[in-house]
């Protein structure tokens, strides 16, 4: 027998959440039902690296709603590794979860997030000490793995070392937090510069360096070959490079991809994420998805592909949240990525186009000064992206002006030198940025009008 | 060649209250304080304080306050350490020595020394918040006689040009150029909700300001800044100022670098020209050349507009005003020698005019015994520093008052005379948009109006004290005065009788 | 609901607000003891741009929709549903920045105070119940450059 639901949301993270509450907001009736396959409350998937170098607690990390987030919106919640959602059938408008319960729904959000991608590699099938580093399981067992490691190393009388593939984000973050935990980090990559989707060569060798320093060895350019070990246990990685370096835990951090076979194969469009129209609507009738699932329209460079990003998540959930509650007032335009990540003391943020293909008529500003890095990238006299490494003040100004299209004409010349300003912008303008829903009657001396 | 000069203040920081904010360094326009980040301390420049005290004012912690430099004279009351420091300077530079604001010698205050009366048993004094009390006065020549149609209730007599003002309080001329226009601005607001008059002083009327033409009297100086007839049209009176009683016998000098953009087009003169005021009118040698200009405004007007004379308080005041009045002047505006000004060579401040009380005294007593009172009306400037004064001043004959000093200070003077430097921190006597952003004119009028009004509230307290419910029952009323310390001499003159008398 | 506009005709650059702000965030609310001798050094919500020759106070617009607490990825930037005041719950916050690269103001500012890293922003000098309070940075100013008025619906 069926669980019947008005809304169905698969899903417990960013876009889900937002879509549920959005939905509770517009309509105070219907009934709601959240699905996921992990066993907690809502949380910030990127916290787990944070939670691994003690900046946050297993309490907090599960605070991202407070706790009576769910009976106070009166959502129906099944939260369990069973409640693994795995057949959608859209005719029937039924939901099949791992555990044998349907559900059937008068719409369904498909928010199923990303999952990781593991490469081909040679043994790295099937071995216990090579995890992913995307859910609070695997942050957990990867921190207990590392500091078991580094015990059982120590009691050898030898260094404990974590190896991890892929210098991207959650590669990095990765490497981060495990390094309070091992003696010796060593990231591989393929690709001839670390985070290779957010930064350039010249800023990704000034944030290796820094890196290094802090310990953590990229070798860009350089990865795993093979993954050697008797049984389940990778002791060692042979690499491209013909060495061959020891391993008591490999964190496998390629890179995501969509989790979106639930949705193709009860017939969703898919391009290199799932398929949404403006209302983030599939091709299926009734079947939504949003988040790092769907594949999302690059406003700057006019491309599609996904961004899984949080704040994007959030932001489709709401606009699938509206429409699923038939008030379908804000559509998706697209989005632009917005990254922003720190290591140690180092921060980064970038956003938009940071490598611009030759000859599109890109321009290129790079500012370096002790240990920051600045890259802005404009096109037609628009800002188009941006590179701040340990320079964040303001950034999400020059976040505005990418989004906003503001002519770099209007703005002080200036702008990239230091830390962006509003007085950067013109007085008119600066008067609109800062002053929305300033009183109609008052004038811009602080006077109230007189009738 | 060496500076023998000395600082005349010292700034004094309690180091356990700074918190090394800044706050005093970008408050003040003479640089005095400085953030020494290496140092982990402020210090401060003491020779270029003036004691504006806009540090001490800001301040979050109340970690300042200003000292006199500690430097001792010789002892001597005759060569002072100022007087050392007066020839210091003129030997460095061979200048006249300026000054601003008001005579600071101590001359004798004769407000001072007259004492009000109030009623006991007889004549029973008037509780003002119980029963009406008129602080209205018109100012203008008041016709010999008033014919009223009694049935229609209609005055028949027609009424010469007057100017009605709901208390007996002015605002002195100051000008755009001595003072910010948001200064001017501030007055001129405050004028307005309280139903008296600005003064807009020899620099010509802003065209911001001409929104508040019923309440401005427009100057007419030795200069002829800004006169033309839409000025002259836009008043509610008009002035003739002839002295001025920080300076009398001298004219002004605003130096060019003050005449920016909007000064130059109120003044209508040239950018960047020194405004000189000659120091006579260079038409005017005789009452008779004086009654010429009064007529000549009066028909540039259509003879709506009273006109005023402005004279600064000098030796024969009494004899001056009469023949002002007969020149045909509507209103006598008499100057004491503590008004103030925004630059005067300080020997002229200093030495040169006649106090208000007396000069007044004179003036109307002069004009009674020759029965022209009523063609005039009397107002009285130079240094009325509260309600009293005001209260006094009236009782000696005049039909109002003029203040300057007193709305600055309620807009944020602090009297440190350093007006002519063009620095002033409190946005004030200065041109410079930094420094006039500082006077916000709706934070100043109110404070203007807060001001007026209390003193208002006093005046009306002091006249029910007395049994009187009007100013005009109060005016010329010597009786509610009585002299305390002054001479046979100076009684007579003031018309008063001593205490007890 | 209100909030806080700079007229920056009026700024003066003095900073009396960032004074008055960090002495209102700190733990014993006064000015000397905040900057000389707390540990936890406060920070200001609140700072001004500019020079002598303009200037302009900045702080949090409070949004309608704060684009802050779309990225926040602890959930420790909030907006008051009831209020409409934007805050950040320290106790949160990992300090990741996202926010500041979010803001289109520049009005979030991470701070790392003894080692700890946070995102500082305006809370209208709320008590912490999510209630706005007196804002310090309006009663400090000296000269009208900080208003705080009831704001227009729906703009």
């Amino acid at each position: 027998m069926a669980k019947a639901t008005d809304f169905l949301i698969i899903g417990n993270s960013a876009a889900g959440i937002t879509a549920a509450e959005t939905i509770r907001m517009l309509n105070a009736d219907a009934s709601i039902t959240m699905i996921a396959n992990e066993p907690y409350p809502a949380y910030g998937t990127p916290l787990i690296s944070y939670l691994i170098e003690g900046k946050t607690t297993e309490e907090k990390v599960f605070s991202y709603k407070d706790a009576e987030f769910y009976t106070r919106n009166n959502i129906c919640t099944c939260f369990d590794y069973g409640y693994e959602a795995v057949k959608l059938d859209a005719q029937a408008q039924t939901v099949t979860c791992a555990n044998g319960e349907v559900f059937s729904y008068g719409d369904v959000l498909v928010a199923t997030g990303s999952v990781p991608f593991v490469p081909p590699t040679k043994g790295i099938e099937n071995r216990a000490n090579v995890v992913p580093f995307i859910t609070y399981d695997q942050a957990k067992q990867a921190w207990d793995m590392a500091v078991a490691a580094t015990e059982k190393a120590h009691a050898e009388g030898r260094e404990s070392n974590l190896v991890v593939i892929g210098a991207g984000l959650i590669g990095l973050k990765a490497a981060e937090s495990l390094s309070h935990h091992v003696d010796n980090v060593r990231v591989l990559e393929l690709a001839p510069r670390i985070l290779p989707a957010v930064l350039d060569d010249e800023g990704a060798a000034v944030l290796q360096a820094q890196l290094q320093e802090l310990g953590i060895v990229c070798t860009p350019g350089i990865t795993a070959d093979e993954l050697c070990g008797e049984g389940d246990t990778v002791t060692s990685l042979k690499l491209t490079d013909g060495t061959e370096i020891p391993a008591d835990l490999v964190i496998a951090a390629v890179g995501v991809r969509p989790n979106s076979g639930l949705a193709v194969e009860a017939g969703a469009e898919q391009g290199r994420g799932l398929i949404c129209d403006e209302h983030m609507l599939t091709s299926l009738p009734h079947v939504y998805a949003a988040g790092d699932v769907t594949q999302v329209h690059n406003t700057l460079d006019g491309s599609d592909r996904p961004l899984a990003l949080w704040p994007n998540a959030i932001r489709q959930g709401r606009i699938a949240g509206m429409a699923m509650a038939g008030k379908p007032f804000v559509t998706f335009p697209g989005n632009f990525a917005v990254n922003a990540v720190d290591f140690f003391h180092i921060s980064l943020l970038t956003a938009g186009v940071i490598n611009p293909p030759e000859g599109e008529g890109y321009e290129v500003d790079i500012l370096t000064e002790g240990d920051t890095y600045a890259k802005f990238v404009t096109k037609d006299g628009v800002l188009m992206g941006y590179i701040l490494l340990n320079r964040p003040e303001g950034a999400g100004i020059y976040t505005a002006m990418i989004e906003q299209k503001v002519p770099l004409t209007s703005v002080s010349p200036d702008v990239f030198e230091s830390a962006p300003e509003n007085l950067s912008f013109g007085e008119d303008a600066r008067w609109a940025r800062l002053h929305k829903g300033y009183p109609f009657d008052m004038d811009r001396y602080g006077r109230k009008e007189r009738a | 060649m060496l500076d023998f000069t000395l600082p005349r203040y010292r700034v004094v920081r309690d180091e356990d209250l700074c918190i090394q904010c800044g706050v005093c360094e970008r408050s003040c326009s003479n640089k005095v304080h400085k953030v020494e980040e290496d140092l982990g301390k402020v210090t401060a420049a003491h020779k270029s304080c003036v004691n504006c005290q806009r540090c001490v004012c800001m301040c979050p912690t109340g970690a300042l306050h200003i000292e006199n430099w500690p430097q001792v004279g010789n002892g001597s009351a005759n060569w002072n350490l100022p007087a050392l420091q007066d020839i210091a300077k003129q030997s460095q530079t061979g200048a006249v020595l300026l000054a601003s604001m008001g005579n600071p010698k101590p001359y004798p205050i004769y407000w001072d020394h007259l004492l009000l009366n109030a009623s006991q048993v007889t004549n029973p004094s008037i509780d003002p918040l119980r029963e009406p009390m008129e602080t209205r006065v018109i100012l203008g020549r008041k016709p010999a006689k008033l014919v009223v149609n009694e049935r229609e209730q209609k005055v028949i007599t027609e009424l010469p040009p007057q100017v009605k003002l709901k208390t007996p309080i002015m605002f002195s001329a100051m000008s755009f150029g001595s003072i910010s226009l948001n200064a001017q601005k501030s007055l001129a607001m405050a004028a307005r909700e309280l139903g008296t008059c600005f003064n807009t002083g020899e620099g010509g009327l802003h065209r911001d300001l001409e929104q508040y033409g019923e309440n401005a009297i427009v100057q007419v100086a030795s200069g002829r800044f800004g006169v033309d007839p839409h000025y002259l049209n836009t008043a509610a009176m008009i002035e003739i100022k002839i002295g001025q009683g920080a300076k009398p016998g001298i004219g002004g000098h605003l130096p060019g670098e003050k005449i920016n953009d909007e000064v130059s087009r109120t003044r209508m003169i040239p950018k960047g020209t020194d405004a000189i005021s000659p120091a006579p009118h260079h038409d005017i040698y005789s009452i008779e050349d004086l009654r010429q200009l009064i007529f000549s405004l009066k028909e540039a007007t259509c003879y709506t507009k009273p006109v005023a004379v402005k004279i600064a308080a000098v030796h024969n005041v009494a004899a001056i005003a009469s023949g002002v009045a007969s020149a045909g002047a509507d209103v006598i505006v008499v100057d004491g020698f503590r008004g103030g000004t925004g630059a005067a060579p300080t020997r002229i401040r200093d030495n040169v005019g006649i106090p208000i009380e007396l000069a007044l005294a004179a003036c109307d007593q002069r004009l009674r015994d020759e029965s022209i009172r009523s063609q005039v009306s009397l107002v009285a400037a130079g240094s009325i520093r509260h309600s009293a004064d005001v209260v006094r001043a009236i009782a000696l004959g005049a039909d109002a008052c003029y203040i300057a000093s007193s709305a600055l200070i309620a807009m944020g003077c602090h009297q440190c005379q350093d007006c002519s430097s063009g620095k002033c921190n409190w946005g004030l006597a200065t041109q410079d948009p930094n420094l006039t952003r500082r006077l916000n004119p709706e934070i100043a009028a109110e404070r203007v109006v807060n001001m007026v009004n209390a003193w208002t509230h006093e005046i009306k307290e002091m006249m029910g004290g007395m049994g009187v419910n009007s100013v005009d029952s109060l005016r010329g009323n010597r009786l509610m005065l009585r002299g305390v310390g002054l001479t046979e001499k100076e009684l007579e003159i003031l018309g008063v009788k001593y205490a007890g008398e | 609901m209100k909030r806080i506009y700079a007229i920056e005709k009026w700024c003066i650059d003095c900073k009396r607000c960032e004074v008055a702000c960090k002495a209102f965030h700190s733990k014993s609310k006064d000015p000397v003891r905040a900057y000389k001798y707390e540990d936890n050094v406060p920070q200001p919500r609140i700072h001004v741009e500019g020079d002598l020759d303009l200037s302009v106070a900045i702080n949090c617009r409070h949004c309608e929709k704060p684009l802050c607490v779309e990225g926040c990825i602890s959930g420790a930037l909030k907006k008051d549903p009831e209020t409409g005041m934007v805050y950040c719950d320290q106790n949160l916050c990992v300090g990741c920045r996202t926010c500041v690269s979010m803001c289109p103001f520049g009005a979030v500012q991470v701070v790392e105070v003894n080692g700890i890293t946070k995102a500082y922003k305006c809370d209208l000098c709320s008590d912490g119940t999510g209630e706005p309070g007196c804002p310090s940075c309006v009663a400090a100013c000296p000269n009208g450059a900080l208003v705080y008025v009831e704001s227009e619906e729906g703009f």
